[in-house]
């Protein structure tokens, strides 16, 4: 394996299969700024479940106070004022908040005794030093990148926290998504974001974001990254309703979802500035949510037929290859998962001739589904075939393809009763449980990439399909299991709403809920 | 015509003009006789096979055919014949050549504006209608609805669109197999009007022309490109800075044109207001008597009703500032008090109408139903309106290109035309009302482009990296030498690019979802200001940082299409940063006063002129503090009230530079040169309080008049626009490799748009023109004036100037050059 493998594969290592993470929640100070503390903050925690929440910058200083210590039993820290330490069991690590390491004991297990879940800090795997110490620069005029700080908090680091394998460092000054191995002459370190992004880095980052950011912490140092829409928790998580119309809920005493719930749309329709239909809508989100099931309105139509369920992966965010399709043929809990995965580094026809011929053979004549699929597994597959496997294009073109969340949410033909449309929040909302964790697209596609680029090697680098497949096949399973929810509130009354019509392009979801 | 119109008199030359003008005085201070010029033409079957040249109505001219040609001996061309010339026919064959040969082949249309991207939409489907080919032609743009673009992906033989909806387009090839078929086709692009790209759009419409071709590579596609210009002084150089392909010109026009005047007119002084300034014993010597001449808007407003009246339907053509409704209104008003007195029908034409409204402008321009109609430089570009009688230029409109543009817009066929520029109060305009022979030379100015701009440049890699992964192969067309791997292992040190991999292996973009909805083709930082108006519309572009921050601080007032706004609210922090203006009438306007300091100078060229002389251009870091402004009365220039704070934060820009380093005792020896009425001070001098040495004040206002000169009189040379350039000059700079005084002139846009390295490239061009019109402005004063070295944007109040001393100095150095 060539050296840069080595740290790609190393910086983004798998957790252990099957391990539940650790979770933080770290919120920017706008989000407690801009939003009502009560409504979006707590309704995040609730969805969220953290095991710490850290307070990050911009105004670190307004997080880390009442109202919003008032919120929680679960410890609100900023790590830039005071040191603290917390364990948590399980898995078994330590996070270490310090506003510079000069704070830190000798070394992990001198921590103080009296902190964390159970205060034993001796069979612990792995540490988590959280500080606001780094930052990231981009100088374009000399094209260079600089981690801003590292060389004074590497020379105040006490000795004892210098161990690349125990250790993970993490700045809240980082966006979430940065990692990189740091190396000196002697040491290497693996620092991670924790924050959001607080520095112009040109067009490749979205600056205006001031997310919630949930990272699921593992072990052995691995570290995935969800980040969440503040307008998507609390009142405003309801379809229809933007902050002034928040404001107005509660001036009339709807200041939960559940209140929400309770009255009739009627009573909404009273509210200056809602209409019957803004009513309807708004009561129609907050039940699917209470009540944890899909609520149909009139007019949509499930296609007919057994349903093939499909889910892709890919080779990028931009992903043009297919590597992966996994299909489930019948339902969640007892269909059948078929992989159909590219076996050799250059055939990239066979899995996908397989995958056709078994669609239009065995499957012949049935709906294939995807979730966002107008948006990125059908085109995506069209394209795949139209350059590898041009024969099977009319076929595909001439199968129906159906996808949910365009039905549900731009045609408006159904709620769902979660607080995203990513397909997992959906699936969860609904009482889906996954089996696997610590991957997602953006994992799959770089251990494909890794395969395919050390195809030529002699000890050339070999993934885990067995566990990508897996992660592909619990995505499925999920979309079954929204599909028999739709089927199920299709079946019960509907309301009146006049849905959308199909257009060109589609922009309801990021084509690439998987990347996150 | 408006009405039945009595008898007129033939005004279409200048002879005719002077003697039917009412009250004239002499206003015409040269004029230009260009003659008639018969159609040079080709036989169409000699250059198009039969099938094609039966369809057509008249032989090719000259260019056409030789464009033609060029074309069918697969080369690039760029075309520069004047307007009307039947540019759009050359690329409408070639459309239709490569639809006979391959039914399946497309092409792909950038135009800069979308009014003349709808119109240019009828035109070629007029055209390949009329010679039957069967080819669907389509615009595909912001305005297109969401439920045609699919088809318009999957079908259209010919997209018709601009290059910031391209740049957003570009990256959807991958989930789209209509964008696929298009490109795979993809045998012609043409890129219309390509003189309009320069500048920081310049810079941007280059990366993502490069983008395409790249993307090109992919699809197995290697099509032809046809740029058409104005016509410019570097037509084949600026055709490769923006795409990267070697070009063909064609510049041999072979289109007819009839008999043209083209008449200078200088506003006479207004004997009335002089009269009454006598009155009040104001001594008019004191301002000079310029302040005292008729307004640029007044006069040509008379010259457009004048023209109109006598049955000449006339174009005006306003300066950007200047507004098209009050200059319709005054229009009006003039033919109203015409020795006629006749109703005038009189429209305005600006980008913010309504596209119905300006489709019917159009409309009666061509049909002839409209007299006049005062206009921007939105019909300078290739709108079809037919050929008008006349033009009335107010005010220099800033370049040759785009003045012998707007001349191009009258004849009608091979009819007489005339041609009028009046003169505005500005430095250039002065410059060639005392030079005219400038505007009639074969030189025109060169279009600057630069792909220089780091930040620009990093910021297409990564939508292109989004497009395909970044390849070893990329190199040269994505970034020369070490530029696309040095840029790349930044990205990945930040994370926005995959990491351990190699270009050999391609890089895949791992940023944030939609890069290229994050890049702004106004600015380098992708954080624009948009401008709204808090009582009312307003259409403004938006507006870089860099000049947010100088000229629309909190306070400050500017003129906007005719109309006076007060920035009342800087949203800085907003999510897209705003300014709120409101409409405002005060008689004021403000002066943003600067410190500037700049540092960390790298050199990158350098020319010795030898006893100290130095030419230098190079990298620096600029750091501007936009920190107070003041207001003064407009009619007086005193200053009523300030400094008040701005509110505007620091600005810090690394950026190109040029700069004039002059020998260490240049001081003493140019003092010692002078005569002694010039080393006492002026009597500005003493009122200045930062007024120390004599000596060194006279020559800090000569080495600052020196930078003023070339920053002013740059546009002659080069298509550039001033207001972002700066300068600083200085009797001493802490930098080492800078013996005595010096001078900088630096691009105001972080990062470079190529403006100071092309005027260090034609340093000598310029400075010669400035040093002559530094001698010969009407001025004649010492501080200079509005005319030659004051300037608007100057951070120092215009202190210390002095136009002799500056004169002096740049003799200096073009004795070395």
């Amino acid at each position: 394996m060539a050296p840069g493998e080595t740290d790609a594969l190393r910086s983004t290592r798998l957790p252990q299969e099957g391990e539940t993470p650790a979770t933080v929640l770290a919120i920017p100070g706008p989000v407690v700024e801009q939003y009502d503390v009560h409504d979006v903050v707590t309704d995040a925690i609730e969805a969220i479940d953290p095991n710490i929440i850290i307070a990050t910058p911009p105004n670190s200083a307004h997080v880390a106070f009442p109202p919003v210590t008032g919120l929680t039993d679960v410890p609100v820290v900023d790590p830039s004022r005071s040191a603290s330490y917390h364990v948590v069991e399980d898995p078994s690590v330590l996070f270490a908040m310090v506003p510079t390491p000069d704070h830190l004991p000798p070394t992990p297990t001198d921590v103080p005794q009296e902190t964390g879940e159970n205060g034993d800090v001796a069979g612990l795997e792995h540490c988590y030093l959280v500080s606001n110490c780094l930052e990231l620069t981009i100088d374009p005029h000399h094209r260079e990148t600089r981690l801003e700080g590292i060389d004074e908090y590497l020379n105040s680091l006490p000795d004892g926290w210098h161990d690349e394998s125990l250790i993970t460092h993490l700045s809240t000054g980082l966006r979430a998504e940065y990692h990189t191995r740091y190396e000196t002459a002697t040491d290497t370190y693996s620092v991670h974001g924790a924050g959001p992004p607080t520095s112009s880095v040109g067009a490749a980052i979205d600056e205006n974001e001031r997310p919630l950011i949930e990272l699921s912490i593992y072990s052995n140092g691995a570290i995935r990254v969800e980040t969440h829409d503040p307008t998507n928790f609390g009142l405003q998580g309801l379809e229809g309703i933007g902050p002034t119309k928040a404001d107005r809920l509660r001036e009339h005493g709807f200041d939960s979802r559940d209140a929400i719930a309770r009255t009739t749309p009627q009573m909404l329709a009273k509210i200056r500035g809602f209409g019957e239909k803004t009513a309807a809508t708004v009561h129609k989100s907050a039940t699917a949510i209470a009540t944890g099931e899909v609520v149909p309105r009139d007019g949509g139509t499930l296609p007919n037929g057994d349903p093939v369920f499909i889910d892709i992966e890919t080779n990028g965010l931009n992903g043009e290859i297919a590597w992966l399709v996994g299909v489930l043929d019948g339902g969640s809990e007892e269909g059948h998962y078929l992989p159909f995965r590219q076996q050799e580094h250059d055939d990239p026809i066979g899995h996908v001739d397989a995958f056709m011929s078994w669609l239009t053979g065995v499957a012949g004549g049935r709906p294939v589904v995807a979730w966002n699929g107008y948006n990125f597994d059908f085109p995506i597959i069209k394209r795949h075939l139209e350059r590898d496997a041009p024969e099977w294009v009319d076929d595909w073109e001439s199968c129906y393809q159906f996808d949910p969340l365009y039905y549900a949410t731009t045609q408006g033909y159904a709620t769902f009763p979660a607080r995203s449309n990513r397909l997992e929040a959906v699936a969860a909302a609904l009482g889906w449980e996954p089996t696997t964790t610590g991957i997602d697209g953006g994992t799959a596609a770089r251990e494909y990439n890794t395969w395919q680029r050390t195809a030529d090697q002699p000890d050339g680098y070999q993934p885990d399909w067995e566990r990508l497949e897996a992660y592909c096949e619990d995505d499925v399973r999920a979309l079954a299991m929204i599909y028999e929810a739709l089927q199920d509130a299709s079946r019960r009354p509907q309301g009146t709403e006049t849905p959308k019509t199909r257009t060109g392009e589609q922009s309801t979801q990021g084509s690439l809920s998987d990347f996150s | 015509m408006s009405r039945n119109a009595p008898q007129h008199d033939d005004v279409l030359s200048e002879e005719a003009l002077k003697e039917s003008f009412p009250d004239y005085s002499g206003q015409v201070t040269a004029s230009e006789h260009v003659p008639a010029r018969d159609a040079d033409t080709v036989p169409a079957e000699e250059i198009l096979r039969d099938e094609l040249a039966e369809q057509l109505d008249n032989d090719l001219y000259r260019h056409q055919a030789k464009g033609l040609e060029a074309l069918a001996d697969d080369e690039n061309i760029v075309v520069t014949t004047s307007t009307s010339s039947g540019k759009t026919r050359i690329y409408a064959l070639q459309i239709a050549r490569n639809q006979l040969d391959n039914s399946d082949a497309t092409a792909l249309c950038i135009y800069p504006m979308k009014a003349l991207t709808r119109d240019q939409e009828r035109t070629l489907n007029d055209r390949l209608g009329e010679w039957d080919v069967d080819t669907r032609t389509e615009v595909y743009d912001g305005d297109t609805r969401r439920d045609r673009k699919r088809d318009i992906r999957s079908n259209a033989d010919t997209i018709l669109t601009n290059p910031a909806g391209l740049n957003v387009y570009l990256p959807r090839h991958n989930t789209d197999s209509g964008w696929a078929r298009f490109y795979n086709n993809l045998e012609l692009i043409v890129v219309d009007e390509a003189h309009q790209y320069s500048g920081i759009m310049g810079t941007h419409v280059a990366w993502i022309l490069r983008r395409l071709r790249r993307l090109l590579k992919y699809y197995d596609a290697d099509p032809q490109f046809v740029l058409t210009t104005a016509t410019i002084g570097n037509p084949a150089e600026h055709a490769t800075r923006l795409t990267s392909e070697e070009f063909s010109v064609i510049d041999e026009d072979g289109s007819p044109h009839g008999e043209r005047d083209i008449v200078l007119w200088k506003p006479p002084i207004d004997e009335e207001a002089l009269r009454e300034a006598e009155e009040y014993n104001m001594d008019p010597s004191e301002g000079g008597l310029e302040e005292f001449r008729i307004s640029t808007g007044e006069e040509a407003a008379k010259v457009t009703a004048h023209l109109a009246i006598n049955e000449r339907q006339t174009l005006q053509f306003c300066s950007a500032r200047q507004g098209t409704e009050i200059a319709a209104q005054k229009i009006g008003g003039a033919a109203r008090d015409h020795p006629r007195d006749y109703y005038v029908d009189t429209k305005a034409y600006h980008g913010g109408l309504g596209k119905r409204t300006r489709r019917g402008i159009e409309a009666q321009l061509q049909d002839g139903v409209v007299d006049a109609v005062a206009s921007t430089n939105a019909l300078e570009l290739g709108i079809d309106i037919g050929g008008i009688d006349a033009t009335v230029t107010s005010g220099y409109p800033g370049t040759r290109q785009s003045f012998w543009q707007q001349i191009g817009r009258a004849g009608r066929g091979q009819t007489d035309a005339l041609s009028v520029l009046v003169g505005g109060a500005d430095a250039m305009d002065s410059y060639i009302l005392d030079n005219p022979s400038y505007l009639f030379e074969d030189d025109v100015e060169d279009a600057v482009v630069s792909i220089e701009n780091e930040q620009v440049y990093a910021d297409h890699l990564c939508v292109a990296a989004k497009e395909r992964p970044l390849t070893d192969e990329d190199a040269g067309i994505l970034g020369e030498g070490d530029r696309l791997s040095e840029m790349v292992s930044m990205w990945q040190e930040a994370g926005v690019l995959e990491r351990g991999v190699g270009l050999e292996n391609g890089v895949h973009y791992t940023g944030d979802t939609r890069p290229e909805s994050r890049i702004s083709i106004y600015d380098t930082s992708g954080r624009q200001y948009i401008v709204n108006c808090i009582d009312g519309e307003i259409d403004h572009d938006p507006v870089a940082k860099e000049r947010a921050y100088r000229d629309y601080h909190k306070g400050a007032l500017f003129l906007h299409d005719g109309e006076q706004y007060e920035v009342v609210e800087v949203e800085h922090d907003a999510q897209t940063p705003r300014i709120l203006v409101e409409e405002r009438r005060t008689g004021r306007y403000t002066q943003t006063l600067s410190d500037k300091r700049i540092s960390n100078l790298r050199p990158e060229m350098s020319q010795d002129l030898g006893n100290g002389y130095k030419l230098w251009f190079g990298r620096a870091n600029v750091d501007i503090d936009y920190a107070q402004y003041l207001v003064h009365n407009i009619s007086t220039g005193e200053v009523e009230s300030g400094p008040h704070p701005t509110g505007s934060p620091p600005l810090s820009l690394d950026t190109e530079l040029m700069w004039v380093s002059l020998p260490s005792d240049h001081l003493s020896t140019t003092i010692s040169r002078l005569d002694e009425p010039l080393l006492q001070p002026t009597k500005h001098a003493e009122e200045d309080t930062g007024l120390t040495e004599p000596e060194q004040y006279t020559y800090a206002g000569g080495i600052h008049a020196a930078e003023h000169g070339i920053i002013q009189l740059a546009p002659l040379e080069l298509m550039i626009d001033n207001s972002d350039v700066g300068g600083l000059s200085t009797p001493r700079h802490p930098d080492e490799r800078i013996p005595g005084p010096v001078w900088f002139v630096h691009d105001g846009i972080d990062g470079g748009i190529g403006f100071s390295r092309a005027i260090y490239n034609n340093f000598e061009n310029i400075a010669e023109r400035t040093y002559d019109h530094l001698d010969t402005c009407d001025c004649q004063r010492r501080r200079g004036c509005p005319l030659c070295i004051m300037s608007e944007h100057c951070g120092n109040q215009n202190d210390p100037l002095d136009r002799v001393v500056g004169r002096q100095i740049l003799g200096d150095v073009m004795d070395r050059l």
